[in-house]
Formats: structure tokens, sequence, C-alpha cells
């Protein structure tokens, strides 16, 4: 399916489907280019490494990787949650298409006419959903690495005055919640 | 914070607190660590539960009575303004900067905070699946006919839960209308990708957010409100489905 457009438009369209989805999810202003940009920087990831041999999963875990270290590193920047930046930016690879698939191919299972029919169907309807299945895994696995390896600079993000690697006061790291 | 009254007042504003930040759209994970450093910064003992339809908070102080205190969970779509904004009052609260009182006020000004106007989300999400049927390799036609029938379905998904039917009818509606706004392309012989439109058309309606939710959710152990989030995204993309369904065979039927 991806064959007929190049990586630049893969990096345009990603990144404005993006900003777009954003605005829906009332993303602030000041966050929409970071939101782009990341997405761009992702999906253009994907698309290389899908034209390069790589799998549909493999390539979304990559590109969902790229996405959650850039959101960790600019959610200071723009002030926000890493969530703000890294979840809009994930939704244009979210396999739509697989999970819409998925529920055509129940509807086709409900109205076959004949065993042969009911069995693609049914083929149908589990190849769509592992698919979207291990996509979102791989996507959401992807961001929750960068989460984990950088605790303290995703979660102070929206700290003022915050400047990574010190504290003002430890009673925040009491039972190891913000450590 | 001295005496219980204070410590059930606090733990009032963290069981709101926390419904406000899960209705928002955050993860469990974030609104278990905002509330946790603000009961710190309170000075009392909390228990968080986060359950699918509401969130039970229960506050001790020093070695008292404890208390139970229940907030439900509203819906009123993602907003991740809403969650950048009650994430930096968490943090005002941890340092010291704001008190309960003025902690309360605050979520109540955020909670009544405006979104984006209507009519520019509606182009937003019109541009975003337009572009998203580029990815999937539409042409010119394919998109112009997905950004109409996404301002279309968008617009009359809003008004729809505007005028408080369910969410569920309208998204099926939404979905429908979109679907035969799309068919135009294979009505009028428009371009040489009209599959892609009438596939792209209810992309926008796909509840991207809620499955990410889900399964983070699910990773950081909170099994019960990753499965009705997950259910929750099903059912609506169930309901895509359908009027996408219905639109296909209302075209077939004229």
């Amino acid at each position: 399916m991806l064959t007929q457009i190049g990586i630049y438009q893969d990096f345009i369209f990603g990144g404005l489907a993006s900003a777009g989805f954003a605005m829906i999810a009332n993303v602030r202003l000041n966050a929409l280019p970071y939101c782009g940009f990341i997405a761009a920087a992702g999906h253009a990831l994907r698309y290389q490494l899908i034209h390069n041999g790589g799998d549909i999963v493999s390539g979304s875990f990559c590109g969902a990787l790229v996405i959650g270290l850039l959101a960790v590193v600019c959610s200071r920047m723009a002030k926000s949650p890493a969530e703000s930046l890294s979840y809009p930016a994930l939704l244009p690879m979210i396999p739509g298409m697989y999970a819409y698939k998925a529920v055509h191919a129940a509807i086709g299972c409900m109205q076959a006419a004949s065993q042969d029919m009911f069995e693609h169907n049914l083929y149908l309807l589990q190849y769509n959903s592992m698919m979207t299945f291990f996509v979102i895994s791989s996507l959401v696995l992807g961001i929750t690495l960068p989460v984990f390896a950088l605790k303290k600079m995703t979660f102070e993000a929206t700290r003022k005055n915050y400047r990574h690697g010190t504290t003002t006061n430890p009673i925040f790291y009491k039972n190891g919640r913000d450590s | 914070m001295a005496g219980v009254d204070n410590a059930e007042r606090a733990g009032r504003f963290l069981a709101l607190y926390s419904s406000g930040l899960l209705s928002s759209g955050a993860t469990t994970l974030r609104t278990e660590r905002n509330m946790l450093r603000m009961a710190d910064s309170f000075g009392i003992d909390v228990q968080l539960t986060i359950l699918p339809m509401h969130c039970e908070v229960s506050v001790r102080k020093d070695k008292g009575n404890g208390r139970l205190l229940f907030s439900e969970q509203y819906s009123r779509g993602i907003n991740f303004n809403a969650i950048t904004a009650m994430s930096r009052m968490s943090w005002k609260v941890a340092d010291g900067r704001l008190t309960v009182e003025q902690a309360e006020r605050l979520l109540s000004f955020v909670k009544a905070q405006s979104r984006y106007p209507d009519w520019i989300v509606a182009f937003a999400a019109g541009v975003a699946n337009a572009s998203f049927c580029r990815l999937f390799c539409g042409d010119l036609w394919a998109m112009a006919f997905v950004f109409l029938c996404t301002v279309m379905g968008f617009w009359l998904k809003r008004c729809l839960i505007h005028r408080s039917v369910d969410v569920r009818i309208a998204v099926i509606l939404a979905g429908m209308v979109s679907a035969i706004t799309a068919s135009g392309c294979y009505i009028f012989s428009l371009g040489a990708t009209p599959d892609v439109a009438v596939a792209a058309s209810v992309l926008y309606l796909v509840p991207g957010i809620p499955f990410i939710n889900a399964f983070s959710n699910f990773m950081h152990g909170h099994y019960v409100c990753a499965a009705a989030i997950f259910m929750h995204a099903i059912e609506t993309t169930a309901c895509l489905g359908i009027g996408l369904f219905c639109g296909v065979m209302i075209l077939n039927n004229l």
C-alpha cells in the first residue's frame, strides 16, 4: 500500500495527520508543532524500515520508540506531559484500517451464505484482529520504554523551575513515588 | 494541614482531581503519581482505587480514622490541555505553592476551560483524515472527498452529542454519512482510488487514544480499568463499522 508515496510525503502527511488529530484531543496550541514533528519523524522511520525488509509490527515498535524518546525530550520545551505529545503522534500509526477490516469481516461472517465464505471471513477476522493487537501492543511498548528509562524527566516536565537531576524537596521522593 | 476536617477536604479534592484527570484521558500511572505527590504534600495517607466509572480515595491522617471518598468520572472527551494544566497544578501543590482551597478553585477553573471552537476542530479533523488518506496512497480526488466527508461527519457527531444523543448512535450516523459522502468518488467516477476514500472516510472515528490508554493501563497492572477502556474502544470501532456498512448498503440498494 505504501509503495506509491515517498518518504518526504510520508514525513509531511504523517505530521499533518498528527497535528490535526491532536486538535481533536485538545492539545495546547504551543505543543502542536512538537506533535507534528515527532509524528513525522516516527512515521518516516517506520516507512523506511517497512521498505527495507521490516514488518509492520517491528517497524511500528521502532517508530514508537523514537516518538517516545522525542516526546520525553520535547515535553520540557513544550511544558506539557510527554503523553500529550506522544499519544497524538502515535495516532497516524494506529492500525485503524486493520481494526475496520476486522469489524467488516465479523459482519461478513454473520452474512456468509456458504461455509467457504464464512471460513474466509473468519480468517480475515482473525488475521486483522491479531494484527491490530500486535501493532497496538508494539506501539504502546515503544512509547512506554522511554517513560520507564527517563521516569524523572518524564514526570517532572510540567514542574516550574525544574532542572534535570535536581530536586528541591526530598519529601517528593518518599516511597520511591517520583524517583 | 491540621485536623481531620482538613484531611477530609483534601481527600475530597484528591478524589475530584483523580476523576477529572482520568475523564480527560490520562493514564492510571500519571493519575496515581500526581495524586500521591499532592497527598504527600498535604501530609495525609491515601489509597486510590480506580474503577471504570468512578474513583475511590481512602484518606487517613496520623493513624486516625479513615474516610472513604468517591468521585464519578464524567465523559467530555479526551482533553490534553486539562491534563497539562492538572499536572502543573499537582507540582504547584507538591512544591507548597498552592493550598487545598486554592487548588480546589484552580481545579474548577481548569474543568470549565473551553476547548477549541468546533469549526476549527472540524477543519483540523478534515485535514488530518485527508492526510491519513494520502498515507494509504489515496489520490487528490480521494483526499478531497475524505476531507469533505470528515468535516460533515465530525460536525454531525458534535451536533448529535450536543443534543444529548447517545454517543454510539452518533458514531453510527457519522460513519454512515461519511461513507455515503466518500462514495462520491465511485458515483461520479472521480480519481483512481475511490476504495481508499471510502475506507479512510471513517478512520477519524477510530478511538486511537482509548486503545493506547487501555494497553498502557494493562502494562501498569490496572487490568479492570484497561479491560473497561478496551471494551469501550471496541464498541466504538464496531459502531463505526456498522455505520460504514449501513452507508454502503444504502448506496448498493439505490
